[in-house]
């Protein structure tokens, strides 16, 4: 690899961005573990509108994805998977999409079929503002009472008998 | 020694997984974005830098309203601003890299 002299990406400014990365500061993150977890209202594509907030009661999956997010379609049909197997234990699974309308949602959906309710967020209210997501896709495993359990960043197999285990001892937790 | 000493920094980075980050760079110095360093105000706020930048990109005003907004106020917000730049679509994610680059900055963001 040719370096050009005095080029203003040097190695030493390589490695001072990989140890800057490394240190993010971790305040003004969005709500974390054990924090409610805050409400917001979007509409699926048959403009039903869905709270969190009207769900409480319930285990509620919110799974964040993209239909330009490799890693997000690819995990979508595990957690489709798991919510088929657990819905009738009360347990929800919201798919919320940043895609900027519905033409690319559905594009996504042809391909990767859901029977969970999907949101749209255009304009990243909940993404951004409410939970300020720094990874996609990411899923955030609300219990019960509306308190974040869990807070998943990344492509994640939801088929592991550990994590179906996890989400049903959280269930019926919340129906004692 | 360099060689080596990458190698471990990268191999830190990618077995931490450490959350995503946005990155601009201009003159040798890199802030994250959103960072309420005064240096970077001045550099990219003040100079009205942050606002020519947005004027190149074609952006939903929602979107350029927030960027400005968690880059250059009192708002100001590494993880905020490190959210928008998620949100971005490919194509929009291009754009601002872009509209950066014309105006002298380099940015990286190293996404988990």
């Amino acid at each position: 690899m040719k370096v050009k002299k005095g080029a203003p990406f040097t190695i030493s400014s390589f490695l001072m961005l990989l140890v800057l990365a490394v240190c993010i500061p971790a305040h003004e993150a969005g709500p974390e573990v054990a924090e409610m977890a805050p409400d917001f209202e979007l509409k699926d594509a048959a403009g039903i509108t869905y709270r969190l907030s009207d769900l409480k009661g319930q285990t509620v999956l919110i799974n964040f994805w993209a239909s330009w997010c490799r890693e997000c379609l690819e995990e979508m049909p595990s957690l489709n998977a798991l919510y088929l197997k657990l819905r009738k234990e009360g347990i929800v699974v919201l798919g919320i999409s940043i895609d900027r309308n519905w033409k690319a949602v559905r594009g996504a959906l042809e391909k990767t079929p859901v029977q969970y309710p999907v949101l749209l967020d255009s304009r990243g209210d909940v993404f951004v503002k409410k939970y300020t997501v720094i990874g996609i896709p990411t899923t955030i495993v609300v219990d019960s009472e509306g308190v974040i359990r869990e807070k998943i960043i990344g492509r994640f197999d939801f088929g592991s008998a550990s994590f179906i285990d996890r989400i049903q001892n959280l269930s019926s937790t919340g129906r004692q | 020694m360099k060689k080596t000493a990458i190698v471990i920094i990268a191999a830190v980075l990618l077995s931490a997984c450490a959350p995503a980050t946005f990155l601009v760079s201009k003159g040798n110095r890199a802030y994250y974005i959103g960072s309420r360093s005064k240096q970077l105000n001045r550099l990219l706020c003040q100079s009205g830098d942050m606002d020519r930048v947005l004027e190149r990109t074609d952006f939903p005003e929602d979107i350029e309203r927030s960027l400005y907004r968690y880059v250059c106020t009192d708002e100001g917000s590494v993880e905020k601003a490190t959210s928008i730049y998620l949100f971005l679509t490919p194509d929009e994610k291009k754009e601002l890299k872009r509209a950066f680059i014309k105006e002298g900055y380099t940015v990286n963001y190293v996404p988990c």
